[in-house]
Formats: C-alpha cells, sequence, structure tokens
C-alpha cells in the first residue's frame, strides 16, 4: 500500500492534498527527538506573539514551558486550567508556566508559582519535575533559554526574532553563520561525534563528523525556517547523496530552493586514544573541497534549485590555507556556472585557539 | 481457542473474553495517547472518532486496524462494544469521567455526555501502560504495542492541531467515512471482508497521495502523513 499514490481517489480533491503539502513546513516535525521538536514548537508560539509585537500580553516578562509526558496530571497537581491550541491562537504566555505535550500546543497552564521568576528551575525541581526539558522565554531580552535534558542540563539559548524568517540567501547564510557559531565553534557547543572523544584538542576528528554536523544543521534550518522552508537531510540521486536540501512553496508547489553540501577538511584521520591518528594531506583535503564544488554545482542544476552551497567546516589544527585557493579547488570553481556559494567555517579543538582566532 | 476451558491446568480465555482484553487495552493505550498530547479528556465522540480514524489509518504507519469495519451512522463514528468496556474501565477505576452534563438530542429528550481521560491516580495503571508498550519504565508484553503506541501518540499528536470540537467531525469528513457511495446504517468495511484493503481505505490512499505533490524524490515519514491528512481534514471542515 505504501507506494499508491499515482491514481485521483474519489472524493478526494488533488487540490485540496496538493494546497495541504505546501503548508508542510509549518507542521511538527517527526524528524527530532520530542525535546528539539517541543522546543521548535515553542519558538513558533513564541515568535507569533512577538512578531504581533506581544499584543495580549500584560507586564510580565517571563514565561515557562515544560515538557511533561501526562500535561493534564502535571497541571492538575498545581490547580492549572487547559490550555488548547497554543499555536492557533493569541493566548498570553508571559507570567505563567505551561505543561505541555511534544508539539507545545496543548496542556495546562499556572500563574508563575515564584515571585522571582529566576527561581522557578528550583521550584521545578523541588516538584519533582526537574528532569523535563524546560524553557525559559525572556520578553525583554528577546531570548529563549532551552535545556532539553533537564533544569540542569546545558542551556541553549536563541533570541527571539520579531520578524517572521523569510527564504532568502542572505538569510539562509545568517541561518549557516548562527550554526556555526553556536553549535560548532568550540568542542564544549560541538555534537557528539564531530571530534573523538578527548582528544578534541588534538584536532582529532570523530569517525562521521560530516553526518553528525548534517543532522545538526537539519534540526537547526527546521527550527530557523519553521513555517517557511522544509529541511530535509540526505538525498540519495543518480549523481550522489546530497546533504541539506531545502524546499519552499511560493505561490505554486514545493520545489528545491537550496541545496547544501557539507565537506570537513581535517589534519588527521579518525584514532580512538592511544592510538596515533594518521595525518590527512592538503592535497587531500583540496580533493575533498573540489568534490563538493562540483558536487554542489551538479546537485544544484540536478534538482532546478535557485541556490547551491558549500559550506566546508575547516577541523585542521593550522587553518591559514584558504582551501578555496588550492590550485585543485580553483580547477573546480573554474568548471561551474554559476559557481557555488561558498564558505569555510573554522571549528576549533579549544575554545582558547577560538579566542586567539578573535572569536569568542 | 474457541472456548474457555482448561489445558494443562492453565485456564483458558474465551474469545469473547479475549475480545473484551484487547478493547479495554485499546481504549487504554487510545487515552495515552491523547493524554500525552494534552488533548485529553475527550467527550465520547471524540474518543469514539479518535478510535475509528486509529483503525483506517493504521496502514499509514504498516500496522493492521484494530476493527476493519463500522456501522456508518449520521451522527458520526460509534463503538458500541467499545463503549461498553469504557464504561467498564471507569468502574474498574482505570478511567474517569468528567463534566458530567446531559445534551439535548434533535428531536426531543435528553442524553448523557461526559469526557473521559485516564486515571492517572490509579496504583494499577502505570504497570498496565508498561505491559502495553506505552511507558519506558518496562518491557511490553507484545514488543509489537510499541510500535502501536507510537503510531497513535502520533496520530493524537496530528487530531491536535485541528481546534479540539473539529476531532469527531474529523471522523465524518474522513474520505473512507465519508464516501457517498456508502450510505448511513450501512457498513463502511475497510479491512474486515473486503477483497481489496487498498481500494477500499480511501484514507491511506489519501495520505500516501500527498508524495505526488512533492519535487522527485523528496519523502514523507509516516509521522507527516498523519499530520497532513490532519490538516486535511480540517481544511474539508472549515471548507478552506
Amino acid at each position: 500500500m505504501a507506494d499508491k499514490t499515482s491514481e485521483p481517489i474519489a472524493g478526494v480533491k488533488d487540490a485540496d492534498l496538493a494546497e495541504v503539502v505546501r503548508g508542510i513546513a509549518a507542521l511538527p516535525s517527526s524528524q527530532e527527538g520530542d525535546a528539539e521538536r517541543f522546543a521548535r514548537e515553542v519558538r513558533a508560539v513564541v515568535e507569533k506573539r512577538a512578531q504581533s509585537g506581544w499584543s495580549n500580553e500584560g507586564s510580565d516578562d517571563v514565561a515557562a514551558f515544560v515538557l511533561v509526558e501526562y500535561p493534564r496530571a502535571v497541571g492538575a497537581r498545581f490547580g492549572g486550567t487547559r490550555v488548547l491550541d497554543l499555536i492557533a491562537t493569541q493566548a498570553p504566555v508571559l507570567g505563567r508556566v505551561f505543561f505541555l505535550g511534544r508539539d507545545a500546543s496543548n496542556g495546562m497552564v499556572i500563574s508563575f508559582p515564584t515571585s522571582n521568576p529566576a527561581e522557578i528551575l528550583d521550584w521545578l525541581e523541588y516538584n519533582g519535575l526537574g528532569e523535563c526539558a524546560v524553557i525559559l522565554v525572556y520578553r525583554d531580552q528577546k531570548l529563549m533559554v532551552t535545556r532539553k535534558a533537564g533544569i540542569a542540563s546545558e542551556a541553549r539559548q536563541d533570541s527571539i526574532r520579531d520578524t517572521a524568517p523569510t527564504a532568502t540567501l542572505a538569510e539562509l547564510l545568517e541561518a549557516l553563520t548562527f550554526f556555526h557559531r553556536t553549535k560548532l565553534l568550540i568542542p564544549s557547543s560541538c555534537p557528539d561525534g564531530v571530534w573523538e572523544p578527548g582528544r578534541e584538542n588534538q584536532y582529532v576528528p570523530g569517525p562521521h563528523p560530516e553526518k553528525c554536523i548534517q543532522r545538526e544543521l537539519s534540526t537547526v534550518l527546521r527550527s530557523w525556517f519553521r513555517g517557511v522552508v522544509r529541511a530535509e537531510m540526505e538525498d540519495s540521486t543518480d549523481i550522489g547523496r546530497i546533504d541539506v536540501r531545502l524546499l519552499r512553496a511560493d505561490e505554486g508547489p514545493l520545489y528545491y530552493w537550496a541545496i547544501v553540501e557539507l565537506k570537513v577538511v581535517k589534519s588527521t584521520r579518525n584514532a580512538p586514544t592511544g592510538k596515533k591518528a594518521s595525518s590527512v594531506s592538503v592535497g587531500e583535503n583540496a580533493k575533498a573541497v573540489a568534490e563538493g564544488v562540483l558536487q554542489a554545482h551538479a546537485y544544484r542544476a540536478n534538482r532546478q534549485a535557485d541556490e547551491g552551497l558549500l559550506e566546508v567546516y575547516d577541523l585542521r589544527r593550522e587553518k591559514s590555507l584558504d582551501m578555496f585557493k588550492h590550485r585543485t579547488v580553483e580547477k573546480a570553481l573554474a568548471r561551474c556556472n554559476p559557481v557555488p556559494t561558498h564558505n569555510t567555517r573554522p571549528i576549533f579543538g579549544s575554545a582558547s585557539h577560538a579566542r586567539e582566532a578573535g572569536y569568542v | 481457542m474457541s472456548s474457555s476451558g482448561e489445558r494443562d491446568g492453565a485456564e483458558l480465555l474465551s474469545d469473547s473474553e479475549i475480545g473484551v482484553i484487547r478493547r479495554r487495552a485499546r481504549i487504554i493505550m487510545l487515552l495515552d495517547a491523547a493524554e500525552r498530547v494534552g488533548i485529553a479528556p475527550l467527550n465520547a465522540a471524540r474518543l469514539h472518532a479518535f478510535t475509528y480514524l486509529a483503525d483506517v489509518l493504521s496502514p499509514v504507519w504498516d500496522l493492521p486496524p484494530f476493527d476493519g469495519k463500522i456501522l456508518k451512522t449520521e451522527g458520526g463514528p460509534h463503538y458500541p462494544d467499545i463503549q461498553q468496556e469504557i464504561d467498564r474501565l471507569v468502574a474498574l477505576g482505570l478511567v474517569e469521567v468528567s463534566n458530567l452534563r446531559y445534551l439535548n438530542r434533535p428531536n426531543g429528550g435528553a442524553r448523557l455526555d461526559c469526557d473521559y481521560g485516564l486515571r492517572l491516580k490509579s496504583t494499577h495503571l502505570s504497570d498496565i501502560l508498561s505491559a502495553l508498550g506505552a511507558s519506558e519504565r518496562g518491557q511490553p508484553l507484545d514488543p509489537r504495542d510499541k510500535d502501536v503506541h507510537a503510531f497513535l501518540v502520533d496520530l493524537a499528536g496530528a487530531l491536535a492541531i485541528l481546534p479540539n470540537d473539529q476531532i469527531e467531525r474529523a471522523a465524518t469528513v474522513d474520505a473512507t467515512y465519508a464516501d457517498t457511495r456508502i450510505g448511513d446504517t450501512n457498513i463502511v468495511d475497510f479491512a474486515s471482508w473486503t477483497g481489496d484493503a487498498v481500494k477500499a481505505n480511501l484514507s491511506v490512499r489519501a495520505a500516501q497521495r500527498f508524495s505526488a505533490f512533492l519535487p522527485r524524490d523528496s519523502r514523507l515519514s509516516p509521522g507527516e502523513k498523519l499530520y497532513l491528512y490532519a490538516s486535511y481534514l480540517g481544511k474539508r471542515i472549515n471548507g478552506r
């Protein structure tokens, strides 16, 4: 039954199905874990309010969103009231604590239980909710602080945007820069697998750093462009594999708007602690980048996408050599028309190296 | 196992008793999914609508429907045998009733209605949910129930994108239930006796057909198909 898509269906208008599909970027994503999915939806709830000037809000500044297994049961413990369709409506959120399911739209709400909003994490812990994913929203600072694995877990900060994202190359580059700065720059913010554990400052990468970066980038782009662009991971084509593809719908059907090819350049290959990591030569790195250039160009043409991008993540210890000036890469660039938009993003094996390079 | 009896010292359950247990388990799993996405408690009509949509859309997740047929009625899906077990689960203290009220009937008189949710304070519920694959805290009796539970949570989440009072209406505009070739008081058979379950289940065909409107090689997950189908039902309800 899975591939039965070709025939129109009695009583079901194709035009209706097509219109629904065009809205797919605004639906909850089933490609992430519950906590990430929750964060994406809370961001949509909050930014919807920010973009309307917080019109239904009072003087409160902070809101808390807590992902719980059973919203009704948790809310009932604290005398909460039911909240429905949080995404679709403009119900006020500030000065409130929400206990919600993973799509952050339905659940229970209570007034802030602590006079000082900063004490909410302690309150959650005291009440046995310390291990729940929690997001604190600060209107004045335009800030959303996400702790995906509970109050003691790493706090991720996202800005609350006053204007809705748009599908432009400039905005995509902004999102890619944000991803690099917040998710990759230093080991403590890097996703697992980019570096070999314990060997970051020796610049030994993990076994499959591209895969880890790709997965995290897809998540960030899905959140950044929610409602505007659908980000999909990996695509096997007859000419190779596209790393990240971005689909959008304007007036017509969904189409490939941009494809993003990822490459990693590195000083060494992967090796576990205690084993010598073998070196990767400049020529090998140049070959990888040149291949990325040609892939980004070919995939863009193959998918008739508006934009083709190549992101090169530089895990080398010594980063002074510009890979795009290497003769092999220059030859590849010369074969492309249009030339893919390309950037090199340095990733450091220690925070001090990033600081020395002027980043932190 | 066609009748109750004893074999090798073990008490055997009859088909009827097994049916009762299966229906009770199904209700608990449906309500658990509704609780998790924040749409519980559900009134009776909403719960029956969810029950029906879970049956008709099971193949989207490559799962067999719990019941492959339903009597089509003007008011929307209603399963008398499920309702009977809901009431028994209330008596057993596993399901709780709230918002008990009279609803006027269109032709005079009134009927009782109420909202149903899991009685999460029950000391038995945690073990039952574990056995049914609806909890991370234990192993299910049947490992496949984990998939069933994941499907139900996804479907409940998909239906939750509709305004709450539209969930029962969603079932009445469902492609299979609303098939005009099947009149009221006739059986809607999408998997029980039909010779061609693919052809008979218009809902699944619609959910699969979304892929036809994506660019080449783009794919939808089963969960995304459910969310898109729920959006489609919302569109039909609101005529947008």
